[in-house]
């Protein structure tokens, strides 16, 4: 389906007759609707829904141009029409909807309705189908045309994290009910012939038909096991391969993280060598605090040595002894002298020379403190040098070690301290899960294949058994034919569900590494066998709920542009407001690859949404352009021709 | 490459050609009822019909066709 032209009579702001063409041609499948807000591109792309599909009227008052409303005659009959012409399998089709109002005062009422469809051949004779609203559900149904005629701001809907809309979608567009309810009516039937058959038939056909339905039976459970194992299987498939990638990221987060342990144990060593230096360090300080007094005791010393040295100290003589020659006047020669003699005069002399014993003894213990209080001084000194260069050493050693734990954490990031053992234990889980899971699906699958020889078995008895009851072979017959269909009919039906999810998913993958940007960022595009749409970044992990709306938008649009290519629909996408929540290279690149993903594309744009960025990517592909024009209340539809 | 419509068409021309000739009639006819009609009233008639003409036709004329 391409749509060829619309025209609107007094269709809410279009007042009177408007018209416009789409661009239908393959390299020029664009065309732009563009205006400022309230001009009229919603009611443009209503008047599109309610013309096929009679949507977008719920409020029918508005329907009716109010100039027009205005200027009607009471009690006039007024049609509001839309007529779009289009293009289905080389046939072509004008949609015409009609609804009649008759103004009753201010008021415009609904006084009745039309649809029709007609369909014009290549010699121009046109032929009225109908049924005009099954015609076009078989063109474009209902169900489908939201996915391809919506509302750009709401698009990011489709892909929001817990809705089933993805599902639906798939399934719709698809026609996936259809081969449900297939399989479900050929089913039904066989079992009706069956019935019939028992009730007609012998009892040991009643017998076998039990027989073969148990079989069949058994056959539909151990199938369904198989199909739970494989989700099972897959899920623990993708846990496996999550935990690996988990495993690599941890082995090699985990020696970093071994490496950080280390060097902050070594940290915690060095701080406490450090504060024991400290400590001594302190106490060795309080142990010279003589030394403010060293340069002074050196003085002393000094003096002392002087005296000694000059033979001063210690005196020649001691005080005493010269007292006790002077008292018993008698020399050590035993001569005796009295206090007139020249050798008591000298005797007076010698002992004036002489130092008091005390004083003198006192200078000497001086002499000999001073010089153990260098010593000891000077020792502790160098001992307080050798702890402090050992001091100076251990912060730098911390520092360093610091510095190494700094860069670790900085490579280590975010990551939370993992147990690999943990992890491989969880992922050998998994693997033993696999293991068993698919030895039970071979058990089944033999089981099934015991089964339908068991079967094949009964169908031969039941055919003997048939035959001699000739009306019944007839019966048999019809009932054979629908049981292989229905058989057959399932059998297609995994393999279409199967083939659909997997080119689905690698389409979808394929549009949207050409809209987005920072496609390194999503790794992959996941759809499960329930049709859950799932996408995968750079770790292997789900990161749909983390998109942003804009990036949910153009996911949504990827879906769409690969179910419009897959699903052999050949339908127009129509957008209103497509560009609202795009922006930079993500607007580029959806303005340059989509008009190349979809049959025809009819974009509604605000004047901001057709920027330079959009414009210079879709513009090449624009084949017609229009511009509301909003003046007295009207809308007037304004073919903009190429500059 | 085949679109999924034709695809599952493709599946159909695999059977063995009466279940194909059931399979496809069945197939049109849920779509044509699926399109064009609210209920599915005498859809199961008509499936029956097709499955009768096929299987009734094999049984009276074997595998000419």
């Amino acid at each position: 389906m391409r749509l060829q032209f619309i025209r609107l009579i007094n269709f809410k702001q279009f007042y009177k007759e408007q018209y416009a063409s789409f661009s239908t041609e393959d390299d020029l499948k664009v065309t732009v609707f563009f205006g400022i807000t309230g001009t009229g591109k919603t009611s443009m792309f209503t008047a599109i829904n309610w013309c096929l599909y009679g949507t977008g009227d719920e409020n029918t008052g508005e329907l009716f141009n109010k100039q027009a409303l205005d200027e009607a005659i009471e009690g006039q009959k007024c049609p509001v029409v839309v007529s779009i012409g289009f293009r289905h399998k080389s046939i072509e089709y004008i949609a015409e909807r009609v609804r009649y109002f008759e103004k009753q005062g201010q008021e415009a009422v609904v006084k009745g309705n039309e649809f029709t469809l007609t369909q014009i051949d290549s010699l121009g004779q046109t032929k009225l189908i109908g049924n005009p609203s099954g015609k076009l559900d078989s063109i474009l149904p209902a169900n489908v045309r939201e996915y391809f005629f919506f509302n750009g701001e709401k698009m990011e809907d489709l892909t929001k994290p817990g809705n089933r809309k993805i599902e639906d979608a798939i399934k719709n567009i698809m026609r996936l009910p259809t081969i449900d309810r297939a399989q479900k009516h050929l089913q039904d039937i066989t079992k009706e012939y069956r019935s019939e058959i028992q009730r007609k038939g012998s009892v040991k056909l009643d017998q076998l038909i039990k027989l073969q339905e148990q079989y069949e039976n058994d056959i539909v459970q151990l199938k369904q096991e198989i199909k739970h194992i494989d989700t099972e299987v897959s899920k623990a498939t993708k846990q496996v391969s999550e935990l690996e990638a988990l495993l690599e990221e941890s082995r090699e987060v985990g020696n970093l993280q071994t490496q950080r342990n280390q060097y902050n144990r070594q940290i915690s060593r060095l701080e406490m060598e450090r504060d024991n230096l400290a400590q001594s360090i302190f106490e060795t300080v309080n142990k010279v605090y003589p030394i403010n007094l060293a340069n002074n005791a050196q003085k002393a010393l000094q003096i002392i040595n002087s005296q000694v040295r000059k033979g001063k100290i210690p005196s020649g003589i001691k005080e005493d002894f010269l007292k006790e020659i002077i008292r018993k006047g008698e020399c050590i020669c035993g001569r005796s002298f009295s206090a007139h003699d020249e050798c008591y005069a000298t005797l007076e002399a010698l002992l004036n020379q002489t130092q008091p014993n005390e004083f003198e003894d006192s200078v000497m213990r001086l002499r000999g403190d001073i010089t153990t209080l260098s010593r000891v001084t000077e020792e502790r000194l160098a001992n307080l040098k050798e702890k402090t260069k050992n001091y100076q050493i251990k912060a730098e050693d911390i520092e360093d070690c610091r510095r190494r734990v700094d860069d670790l954490s900085r490579r280590i990031g975010d990551v939370e301290e993992v147990n690999i053992e943990n992890l491989e234990s969880r992922r050998e889980q998994f693997a033993r899960s696999i293991k068993f899971s698919l030895q039970k699906r071979g058990q089944n699958e033999q089981k099934i294949i015991q089964l339908q020889n068991s079967i094949d078995g009964v169908i031969k008895e039941r055919s003997e058994e048939e035959k001699k009851q000739g009306e019944l072979r007839k019966l048999s017959n019809r009932e054979a034919m629908a049981r292989k269909s229905s058989e057959a009919i399932t059998t297609i039906k995994e393999r279409f569900y199967e083939e659909t999810r997997k080119r689905i998913e690698s389409e979808t993958k394929l549009v949207f590494d050409k809209l987005a940007w920072k496609t390194d960022q999503f790794n992959e595009i996941r759809l499960d066998p329930e049709f859950h749409l799932e996408v995968i970044d750079r770790w292997n992990k789900p990161s749909r709920e983390e998109l942003s709306a804009g990036e949910r938008q153009i996911l949504s649009l990827s879906f769409i542009a690969a179910m419009a290519r897959l699903s052999g629909e050949e339908a127009p996408v129509i957008m209103d407001t497509p560009f609202a929540r795009l922006s930079g290279i993500v607007l580029q690149n959806v303005a340059e690859h989509l008009p190349d993903l979809l049959p025809q594309l009819i974009l509604f744009v605000t004047d901001q949404e057709w920027s330079e960025s959009s414009r210079s990517g879709l513009e090449p592909k624009v084949g017609a352009q229009y511009k509301f024009e909003f003046s007295d209340g009207v809308t007037t539809i304004k073919e903009v021709s190429f500059a | 490459m085949l679109n999924l419509q034709e695809l599952l068409l493709s599946y159909f021309l695999e059977l063995e050609p009466d279940i194909q000739e059931i399979v496809s009639e069945v197939y049109a006819l849920e779509r044509e009822y699926s399109d064009y009609y609210e209920s599915n009233k005498n859809l199961k008639v008509k499936i029956k019909n097709v499955i009768e003409r096929v299987a009734d036709f094999r049984q009276d004329y074997g595998d000419s066709r």
